[in-house]
């Protein structure tokens, strides 16, 4: 089996799974039908096409950086501005970054590592106005989905890293599978994308961590605010609670 | 000429602590009115302490305060939360060589050359500024506390930053600004008769606005 790995990565993105009407949420994570989405339109396949030589692929997702929540409201009135549509709230996240592991056949492995590289269609994170900022495939492997994404090292970026401690560690959510027993099922394992009846089916998935090195960790225990002679050096940025020193010990002990 | 520490306990939960630690111009009123007008002190100096042990305005003063209208506004007017001694034994227990604990909030400042406006005939000019960074008031601090007759070098003493604060509030409709730090560590005296001028008269600019107070401890008393 081959693994290809993916790194999702942008200003935005949102990877709705339930959403329905004016309230367009996101998941904390990219969801199973929106990678196979994503393959699928790398491909070239059209929305009524069937996808069965995708369900066989095996899917992962390494939450390297978590991102935080951001909403969009926005508003819409009709073309002659007679009505008002109805208000909607979109949901993204911001500053994220993930890493997909997708485990198949090495030939559909190769044919899709070389559509991500030469889409049929645009390619976006979830939404058409969330575009990658990161080139999507980091690479194939003749590792298994699990060890594959346990391997690569950490893809934060460095601004994130250097907030962090030496030692991270990240959600891992896969398909259930005989090393990892289903502790969770999501219903986005796409059937169809037919436009006309989208069909998703609920699939097992394991919830695990997975630890990764930070290279750069800046420990704050490190030593430098170190002590010359009894005088704390001037490294002391942040200053500490004022303790209880009280003039009046002279008098009284208390 | 003797001299008086008072301690007295402000009470957080009252509307109008809030207001008066908003702005040490209303300190320095309300300090200035535990004096009867026939007997005013020279200059006092206060310093608002905020310890785990509560919120706490200590002055000291040349005259006796009476600091029943603080008590009454910004403390507990009945219980027993205030305290004023003689300020002698301090002054007397200073001798060259001891080793005290102190705390210190000062202004530190220092006069910047403003570069003249372009097309100006005028030389560049001098400006008090505050010193912003933790690095400069440190070093404010270790450069200047020789001038107070202490030491902060010596084996078991040291100092440390433990507050910044950039104090910004509204007096007779201007904005004053005042940069504070406040200092805590070991000292050690090396000129005694300084060191006790220093203890009265205070430390550095904006005395009237809660800087420049030094006081010492016994160093068995600090944790």
């Amino acid at each position: 089996m081959t693994t290809l790995l993916l790194q999702l990565a942008g200003p935005l993105q949102s990877w709705g799974t339930g959403s329905r009407f004016a309230y367009r949420s996101t998941g904390p994570a990219p969801s199973k039908s929106a990678v196979i989405g994503l393959l699928a339109a790398a491909l070239g396949k059209r929305r009524s096409e069937p996808i069965e030589d995708l369900l066989e692929l095996r899917f992962g997702v390494r939450c390297d950086q978590p991102g935080r929540v951001v909403r969009d409201f926005q508003t819409a009135r009709a073309l002659d501005e007679s009505y008002s549509l109805p208000l909607t709230y979109r949901f993204y996240l911001s500053d994220a970054v993930f890493v997909v592991g997708v485990e198949g056949r090495r030939e559909l492995i190769e044919a899709l590592a070389e559509a991500l590289r030469r889409p049929a269609f645009p390619l976006f994170l979830g939404r058409r106005s969330c575009p990658p900022a990161r080139p999507l495939v980091l690479g194939t492997t003749d590792q298994q989905l699990v060890p594959a994404l346990e391997s690569l090292p950490w893809q934060a970026a460095a601004w994130y890293r250097r907030t962090k401690p030496a030692q991270m560690e990240l959600d891992l959510i896969v398909d259930a599978g005989p090393e990892h027993l289903a502790n969770d099922t999501m219903q986005d394992e796409p059937l169809s994308f037919d436009p006309h009846h989208r069909r998703y089916a609920l699939r097992g998935v394991h919830h695990g961590t997975c630890g990764v090195g930070n290279p750069d960790a800046r420990d704050r225990h490190d030593g430098s605010e170190s002590s010359v002679g009894g005088v704390r050096t001037a490294s002391t940025r942040r200053p500490r609670q004022q303790t209880s020193h009280d003039p009046m010990a002279w008098w009284e002990t208390r | 000429m003797s001299h008086f520490l008072t301690r007295i306990d402000l009470n957080p939960r009252r509307r109008g602590t809030a207001r008066l630690l908003a702005s040490p111009h209303r300190i320095h009123g309300a300090v200035n009115a535990c004096f009867t007008p026939s007997q005013r002190p020279s200059r006092p100096l206060w310093r608002i302490d905020r310890t785990p042990a509560g919120t706490r305005l200590y002055v000291v003063s040349d005259v006796e305060p009476d600091p029943t209208s603080v008590l009454e506004e910004y403390g507990w007017p009945l219980a027993d939360s205030w305290r004023t001694r003689d300020y002698a034994p301090v002054l007397e227990a200073v001798s060259e060589g001891d080793v005290f604990a102190f705390r210190l909030t000062a202004n530190p400042v220092h006069d910047a050359l403003i570069p003249p406006r372009p097309g100006s005939d005028r030389g560049p000019r001098k400006q008090r500024v505050a010193h912003v960074t933790a690095t400069q008031q440190l070093e404010w601090f270790r450069s200047r506390c020789d001038g107070w007759g202490v030491m902060v070098t010596a084996p078991g003493t040291g100092v440390e930053l433990v507050d910044r604060r950039v104090l910004e509030f509204p007096r007779q409709g201007r904005t004053v600004t005042v940069g504070t730090a406040t200092f805590e560590g070991v000292l050690q005296v090396s000129e005694a008769a300084e060191l006790r001028r220093r203890l009265v008269e205070g430390i550095g600019h904006a005395k009237a606005y809660g800087c420049g107070l030094l006081t010492l401890a016994p160093v068995s008393a600090v944790p």
